[in-house]
């Protein structure tokens, strides 16, 4: 993509529109290499419980700090698990305490079975969030009116799902995702979570979406180092194409190579009969 | 008797404490670490108030610390 596709979000240039999660990675080792491979522009964690023992012996979160410290990637903390805006709003202030970072990825779920978020209560938790001064970014529906009302919230972006969490569908819902782009333009849209294959990623970016958020993809893939970079290619063709411009699709046959001046033409066409 | 939960789980315990004493004292979590956060009661416990906040019957104390996530 050109130098001068700046991405920014609450006025805060990020440095990649491919955002990856940290968790279900084999080992910290193949983790951290898919995401020198990638070059997220944010890295997503959460926090729970811990005991002594338990704070000694995570690695994972060294080596994410250690990444970042060394990288222009960001930390996205996350409020995955929370199913109330009270809990969401408690854990995400927690979370800033912890990662020294006003930036949020809301999550309230309400439905244990899809993971689909509560919408209802989605909305007011990022009310009061960003009322706090929290960067919220919630993992959300692609309903155009909860997408409006979180933006009338404070949201500087919005993530709607391709697909539940981890299933790895890809766009299940196209035309909703055209819906957002269309009728949101000036919004930053990232397509958060049933990302599977990087052909899913660049068709959402292709169709529009500013970024996308993925973790199962590549954390499950037999090589997550390998696949990260192909998420990256993904990503950048799609956004590249989105901004060359597609060709209208047309129903007829139209041949690429010109007629005109081609040899034998009647023969060729009537399989070496004479033509009348 | 001064009863509490701690991570989901119950303590007990005759004199008095602080959230300082409770924590990096009694339950050993490392001092002057930035990797951990408390919670009393559900809400947030800055670090700095750790030493003035006596731990009372019934609190609820959370100890969060960062784990992996999407």
């Amino acid at each position: 993509m050109a130098d001068s596709d700046v991405f920014t979000i609450a006025g805060e240039e990020i440095s990649s529109r491919l955002w990856l999660g940290s968790s279900m990675y084999p080992s910290p080792d193949i983790m951290v290499s898919a995401f020198a491979s990638a070059q997220p522009g944010f890295v997503t964690m959460s926090l729970r419980r811990q005991t002594a023992g338990d704070l000694a012996n995570n690695d994972y979160h060294e080596r994410v700090n250690q990444w970042l410290g060394a990288s222009q990637s960001r930390l996205l903390p996350n409020t995955a698990g929370c199913q109330s805006a009270k809990e969401a709003i408690q854990l995400a202030i927690l979370a800033r305490e912890l990662f020294k970072t006003s930036w949020i990825k809301l999550e309230v779920i309400g439905d244990e079975y899809s993971l689909q978020p509560n919408v209802f209560e989605l909305v007011s938790a990022a009310r009061e969030l960003s009322s706090q001064g929290f960067h919220v970014l919630p993992y959300c529906t692609d309903d155009l009116v909860v997408c409006e009302s979180l933006l009338h919230a404070g949201c500087p972006a919005i993530m709607p799902w391709g697909a539940p969490i981890g299933t790895g569908k890809g766009i299940i819902n196209p035309y909703q995702l055209r819906t957002l782009r269309a009728r949101l333009p000036d919004t930053t849209i990232i397509v958060d979570a049933g990302i599977g294959r990087p052909s899913q990623a660049m068709q959402a970016m292709e169709m529009g979406a500013d970024g996308v958020l993925l973790n199962t993809a590549v954390a499950k893939a037999a090589n997550p180092v390998t696949m990260a970079g192909a998420f990256a290619a993904a990503v950048d063709a799609g956004r590249t194409a989105y901004h060359a411009g597609f060709m209208t699709e047309r129903d007829m046959a139209s041949p690429s190579t010109p007629v005109a001046g081609m040899p034998f033409w009647h023969t060729a066409m009537r399989g070496g009969q004479p033509h009348e | 008797m001064i009863e509490i939960i701690v991570n989901g789980k119950s303590m007990a315990w005759t004199s008095e404490k602080n959230v300082y004493t409770l924590i990096i004292d009694t339950l050993n979590y490392p001092a002057e670490s930035s990797r951990f956060v408390v919670a009393l009661n559900g809400e947030l416990l800055p670090a700095e108030q750790w030493p003035s906040t006596r731990v009372n019957n019934g609190d609820i104390i959370d100890v969060l610390g960062a784990i992996t996530g999407g």
